[in-house]
């Protein structure tokens, strides 16, 4: 079916073929098809949610991995200070779980797991106006494994997603080596 | 008459629109959608970039108390303050030499050794504190040096500020000093 004015043909069969193919979509199929979309979506944000929260639990981690550090430090500081002083390396050392500050000059007893205070970016136990309660909570437990031997543990621990307690532990073996 | 009636009938079932009111229900429906996908869209925005301001804290956080323990746990230690204030700590290093830790005033921790400063933290994180707590570092006190290292870092970029208070000590491991 051809139509040939003046040189120009105009090919209507085209015309109509193109017209019939484009029947569109139906309402229900466009609705159906916004459902799936959205049904896929939502796990995939979810998970993209779930990777901010872990991101978020690894800060925790970090820090809690510092505070370890200071609890093993503390204690390693202790041991050199007893030989300054001409004393045991062990002394003041018993076995046992403590808490201590990064000034302790002897292992703190435990209150419970009493959680540490920040005040200027400081973390101690000092309960004084201005110290804000932090999620941290710290127990340092020394164990004598022989006359020449320490363990010292420090372990940092805090309510973690669900109410799950996560911790983080360091461990020093301190010797009679002097 | 009954074939143009069966045509009529037919033409009329293809050219059917939708009335209003489907048009109306479906795009209240789709707007539905939109808004809670899009909303949640937002959320996992603001999430992600808290992620990642998060992630830069962490990396400089850990590169910097590892570099600053490592250096100060072989160094002697030169000033003396235990009621952590102190906002740069000065050590001599085995064989960095003298090497100082200061904050630029736009938050960067800078490390001076030998007249030579460079930086340490990147400049996508600010330091708001930076402070030593240092007990023992005399030669004649009877104590063992040590040095408390006191870091908050936040993000420079993004809505939401994150802050990472970081705390860690460090022992001195020179048994000689005070023998």
């Amino acid at each position: 079916m051809k139509n040939c004015t003046s040189g120009r043909c105009v090919n209507f069969s085209f015309f109509k073929k193109h017209s019939s193919s484009t029947a569109g979509f139906t309402l229900v199929e466009t609705l159906v098809s916004l459902v799936i979309l959205s049904v896929t979506l939502i796990p995939i944000l979810n998970l993209s949610g779930n990777i901010t929260r872990i991101n978020a639990s690894l800060q925790d981690n970090l820090v809690a991995s510092g505070l370890a550090q200071e609890g093993v430090e503390i204690i390693r500081a202790i041991r050199d200070t007893n030989w300054f002083n001409n004393r045991a390396f062990d002394y003041g050392l018993s076995a046992g779980a403590y808490q201590v500050e990064w000034n302790s000059t002897t292992p703190l007893s435990l209150a419970g797991s009493l959680p540490l205070n920040i005040n200027n970016g400081l973390y101690t136990y000092s309960a004084n106006s201005g110290w804000i309660a932090t999620k941290f909570s710290r127990t340092v437990t020394i164990t004598k494994i022989n006359a020449g031997e320490l363990q010292v543990v420090s372990t940092v621990t805090w309510p973690g997603r669900g109410g799950i307690n996560k911790n983080i532990s360091a461990e020093l073996h301190l010797f009679n080596w002097k | 008459m009954t074939t143009s009636k069966n045509l009529k009938l037919k033409t009329k079932n293809y050219q059917t629109g939708f009335t209003i009111v489907e048009v109306l229900v479906s795009a209240f429906v789709f707007s539905i959608i939109v808004i809670v996908v899009g909303g949640l869209f937002v959320q996992i925005l603001a999430g992600e970039r808290r992620a990642f301001a998060s992630q830069k804290i962490q990396e400089n956080g850990l590169f910097i108390m590892e570099l600053m323990s490592r250096e100060i746990r072989v160094s002697q230690i030169e000033n003396q303050n235990s009621d952590c204030t102190a906002q740069t700590l000065t050590i001599i290093h085995p064989v960095n030499g003298t090497v100082i830790y200061s904050l630029s005033l736009d938050g960067i921790l800078k490390r001076t050794a030998d007249g030579v400063t460079t930086d340490l933290s990147s400049a996508a994180v600010a330091f708001s504190r930076l402070n030593f707590c240092i007990m023992g570092s005399g030669p004649t006190d009877g104590q063992q040096a040590r040095v408390a290292i006191l870091a908050s870092i936040q993000n420079k970029t993004g809505k939401e500020i994150v802050t990472a208070n970081l705390e860690t000590a460090v022992s001195s491991r020179d048994v000689q000093t005070e023998f």
